[in-house]
């Protein structure tokens, strides 16, 4: 090269290899630190980088771009170049350059493998038959969706963290799922055999079947999988066989350049990400730092924040990271940390077993020094934060070990746990971001980065924020408006306590005067309702009502209403479907089929809405309460009355819930639901109460929700009677009434409440003693239903409000229809 | 102020001042905004409306407590509200958003000092003392001059 003279030298630029979750951290905590050097990051997926943590959230109904890391727009506004669905096949350590498949050169000053690591695939023989599958990226979860849709059986081989994950992605398309394990246990790095078996009952409990000590032998089936032979020649069925029996690090580019690796894989680097090669750097799972590979994002992020100091000339040294999970696996709470199943001698352990409970919590330390080495928390992850400090801290336990694994707030061990695992945050943060004036979980989010990651951290700095704020003497207000200083509870329990039966007499003696608003007077009607069971529209509190509640139906875009009469379970008979159809043909009304089972009739106008209910009501309907904060449907498959599947009566079960808690008032909406088996076909695991039958009698699930953040409902009791069901959904029903804030949904009221420990103590362990007068309470609301609408049609009071105008008595002038599909639709207006 | 003195109250109702007299219409509240012809009515006025006469609306009694009452005057929809005891109101009854029929099946209560119906679509509050919508500038309901007479509600368009 002599003689050529270099003019200029090149400008500063990285070559991220690799778009993955560390990725995007190392592009982020580069651009903080130097906005100018030049960042371009290749990736073989053609989706920019993505949290792959929450991948079978996608199952759930989550689109793949809500699990974009950056917004969209970030990588152009922050000048990092994006090159995606292209992979690099060679580095050039010297040239420090990488070619693509695609004979893309990209050159830089510096080069960052950030490669991860790719599902171990075990080398069973017809692996290529069409239906197997890895875990791994969103492609194959689309894959997997594709194929498992409609399938009856999934196999999934792999016990561990993302075998469960798979097995729920399984679960959630409906599928009846066998895990198969090699080992005695599940999640052998990081349960213990208790552990693993309580794990394996709850899982159980929703449908999963778990084979342990199983060792598969090769796919069955000619073109696709029709099952996995095992060992002993036994063919277990399944349409899909998903993959995820481990991970390898991904080193074959460095490798290929002559990069150390180590023995058993993973690029070797040092404190500061450096690999063996100068200007060239690997962050994440295909990083072997001092003989450990971390597969976990918490790890990963800390090595992009390493190796981005270093190269933008500061440091921060990686000094390892001590594993520390918390994660939900099919509904059950798991907690790892650091080693709780070490080989060798010199260890004492504690443990703490409430199986009926699905609690298991056990802590394991060296017995040269007390430090803690270990702990499994299975069921309770109140300990989580202080013993993941703890191990931080290698400080020696205290004398009585116990005090660890006590329940919340009853032992205080460090006065500055992390809080927030995934990003390494401390309370002394989150309080500090408080006194810099965040005053929600939003705020602190921006500020801290607290709970960004898997989000499991959120009530716990609600909480913290909270708490502060109130110590500041920063008014944290309860008061739902201008009207009254109380929030729902609060004013529930003081019309309870005093009797209040009218907005009146709770206005004139706890409210701050005015006339009452759009949200305390819907409030006080649906407490007093759900108090004393009044007919909502009678005696004045018509003027408390929304407008649905008001005209007992749904009000549509041109001031027309729907009108959705209970079909309970959607169990109806020819004879009353052809009312409905009768009704809808002579006011010539829209119908359509319901997602709960019934039957919507929309566009009546006000004044047909008695002559309507008149025929139902005659024909033997009541009220749907489509329009109320109360139980909508109970949703219900058909059950062991016809399914061949089916263990249960679900539509017979279904009915009577329906029937039990009609028209009750509650702070939201309610939606139920019963399934017949295992399969869930009614869905009832995203309901507000999901009851599933089982061998042995019925699995009851509480708190979930569909709509716009779909929530999974969690399992309360276990094989209840159909009598022990209706007594246990009382007893939630009247604690939801009583304690939820306005338009609550029951899921975030769990987190209100501190979750589901807390509500399993007071409804299945009378820890508040008010059981017996929740049942009293319940039984009162049941005894004085009455049909709504069969009470108005007797009133000529209230039936004086359903005309379109007091001194005319035509037909509103201004609803006019158009017809579409054989149908009325409401004529467009452009106002 | 005085207005609000000529109206009859229940025991213990609270009443907030209100710049609209029952007897004397306003000449200017009909003078703003633009005027939006719609399927046959008018939103609201850019003029004052000289020929405005009092029509009746209704029997007082026809009216709910809290709450609103529709009447067809000269074809014009009014929604026509009796707040509290004897206070009462009248706006159109076609919400600018949607233009549907609508606003008298709206809930009643107050909203920045004001008197005000929370449209039933979207729950849009508009004064009830001049029919400004009090979430959005620029948008409002028409607002009539309500009184009553021998147990009539009269209303003048």
């Amino acid at each position: 090269m002599a003689g050529i003279e270099q003019t200029n030298t090149p400008s500063p630029r990285i070559v991220v290899v690799g778009a993955g979750m560390v990725a995007a951290r190392f592009c982020q905590t580069l651009r903080e630190l130097d906005p100018v050097i030049g960042i371009t990051v290749v990736g073989e997926e053609s989706r920019a980088p993505y949290d792959r943590v929450h991948l079978s959230e996608l199952f759930g109904g989550k689109s793949a771009d809500e699990l974009e890391m950056l917004p969209r727009d970030w990588y152009a506004q922050n000048d990092v170049d994006l090159v995606l669905g292209d992979r690099v096949v060679s580095l050039d350590p010297l040239g420090c350059a990488v070619v693509t498949e695609s004979g893309r050169h990209i050159a830089g000053t510096g080069i960052v493998l950030a490669t991860g690591s790719a599902p171990f695939v075990p080398p069973l023989p017809g692996r290529e038959l069409g239906g197997f599958f890895p875990y791994r990226t969103v492609d194959d979860v689309e894959r997997i969706r594709d194929w498992g849709t409609g399938k009856e059986r999934g196999l999934v081989i792999g016990g561990g963290l993302l075998g469960l994950e798979a097995a729920k992605a399984l679960v959630d398309l409906g599928l009846s799922t066998t895990v198969v394990e090699f080992a005695s246990r599940l999640m052998p790095r990081q349960l213990d055999e208790a552990a693993s078996a309580l794990l394996k009952r709850s899982i159980e409990a929703l449908g999963v079947t778990v084979r342990l000590d199983a060792r598969s032998e090769s796919v069955a089936g000619t073109e696709v999988v029709e099952g996995l032979r095992m060992a002993d020649g036994e063919v277990i069925p399944a349409g899909i066989v998903v993959a995820s029996a481990g991970i390898r690090p991904r080193d074959e580019l460095a490798r290929a350049s002559g990069i150390a690796v180590g023995p058993r894989g993973g690029i070797e680097v040092d404190d500061a990400m450096r690999t063996s090669a100068a200007g060239i750097w690997a962050i994440g799972e295909c990083a072997l730092h001092k003989g450990m590979i971390h597969g976990l994002v918490a790890p990963g992020n800390r090595m992009a924040e390493a190796a981005a100091h270093d190269i933008a000339g500061s440091s921060r040294p990686f000094r390892g990271y001590t594993p520390a999970t918390k994660l939900k696996l099919l509904g059950v709470d798991v907690g790892s940390i650091g080693d709780a199943v070490p080989e060798g001698e010199g260890f004492d352990e504690l443990v703490v077993s409430a199986p009926r409970k699905g609690i298991y919590q056990k802590i394991v330390w060296r017995e040269s020094d007390r430090a803690l080495h270990g702990a499994v928390l299975v069921g309770d992850l109140a300990p989580f934060g202080e013993l993941a400090a703890l191990l931080d801290s290698g400080a020696p336990l205290p004398e009585d070990p116990r005090v660890l694994l006590a329940p919340a707030g009853a032992g205080v061990v460090s006065d500055d746990p992390i809080i927030c695992n995934c990003e390494n945050i401390r309370r002394s943060s989150i309080l500090s971001a408080v006194d810099a004036g965040c005053t929600d979980l939003g705020a602190v989010k921006k500020s801290t980065r607290a709970c960004t990651g898997c989000g499991s951290c959120a009530q716990a700095v609600t909480g913290i924020v909270k708490k502060r704020l109130a110590e500041k003497g920063v008014a944290v207000s309860k008061g739902m408006c201008a009207h009254f200083e109380h929030s729902r509870a609060e004013l529930f329990d003081l019309a309870w306590r005093d009797g209040l039966r009218s907005f009146e007499e709770l206005h004139a003696r706890h409210g701050k005067g005015g006339l009452g608003c759009e949200v305390c007077k819907p409030a006080v009607g649906n407490i007093l309702a759900s108090l004393w069971n009044h007919h909502v529209i009678s005696d004045g509190r018509d003027a408390l009502q929304d407008t649905n509640d008001r005209f007992l139906a749904n009000i549509q875009k041109n001031g027309t209403y729907s009108v959705v009469p209970r079909i309970p379970a959607g169990e109806i008979t020819p004879e009353k479907l052809r009312v409905i159809a009768d009704v809808a043909s002579r006011y010539d009304l829209y119908t359509k089929i319901t997602g709960g089972q019934r039957i919507d009739l929309f566009g009546a106008r006000l004044e047909q809405l008695p002559a309507i209910w008149t025929e139902l009501v005659e024909a033997g309907f009541e009220s749907g309460h489509a329009y109320a904060k109360s139980v909508r449907t109970v949703k219900a498959c058909v059950g062991s009355a016809w399914c061949r599947f089916g263990v249960q009566d679900s539509t017979g079960l279904a009915i009577a819930v329906e029937e039990r808690y009609k028209g009750i008032r509650s702070p939201h909406k309610l939606k139920f639901a019963v399934s017949g088996c295992a399969r869930e076909c009614a869905e009832a695991q995203s309901k507000d109460v999901g009851i599933i039958a089982t061998e042995k009698g019925w699995n009851v699930f509480v708190c979930g929700n569909g709509g716009m953040k779909p929530r999974h409902a969690q399992l309360l009791a276990q094989d209840l009677s159909a009598h022990e069901v209706l007594k246990l959904v009382d007893r939630f029903l009247v604690y939801y009434i009583r304690t939820a804030d306005r338009l609550t949904r029951t899921s975030v009221w769990l987190d209100d409440i501190g979750g589901m420990d807390h509500l399993r103590q007071v409804l299945l362990d009378d820890s508040l003693g008010l059981g017996a007068q929740m049942d009293e309470q319940m039984a009162g609301l049941v005894e004085g239903f009455r049909c709504e609408w069969k009470v108005a049609l007797e009133s000529p009071d209230v039936l004086r409000r359903f005309r379109a105008f007091a001194n005319d008595d035509r037909p509103n002038p201004a609803i006019r229809f158009r017809r579409e599909r054989g149908q009325i639709v409401p004529e467009e207006v452009s106002p | 102020m005085s207005p609000i003195a000529e109206t009859r109250h229940a025991p213990g109702f609270v009443a907030w001042e209100s710049p609209w007299p029952f007897e004397d219409a306003l000449p200017d509240l009909h003078t703003t905004g633009e005027s939006l012809p719609f399927r046959g009515q008018t939103m609201f006025e850019t003029t004052q409306n000289t020929t405005a006469i009092w029509h009746n609306a209704c029997a007082f009694d026809d009216l709910s407590i809290g709450a609103g009452t529709c009447v067809l005057i000269e074809g014009e929809q009014v929604a026509i509200f009796r707040i509290g005891q004897d206070l009462v109101r009248a706006v159109q009854n076609l919400c600018p958003h949607k233009g549907a029929a609508a606003m008298h099946q709206g809930l009643v209560g107050e909203k920045a000092g004001h008197a005000a119906v929370f449209c039933p679509l979207h729950k849009r509050a508009y004064s009830l003392d001049d029919g400004r919508c009090l979430e959005e500038d620029g948008v409002a309901l028409r607002a009539y001059p309500v009184r009553v007479v021998g147990g009539m509600v009269e209303v003048e368009a």
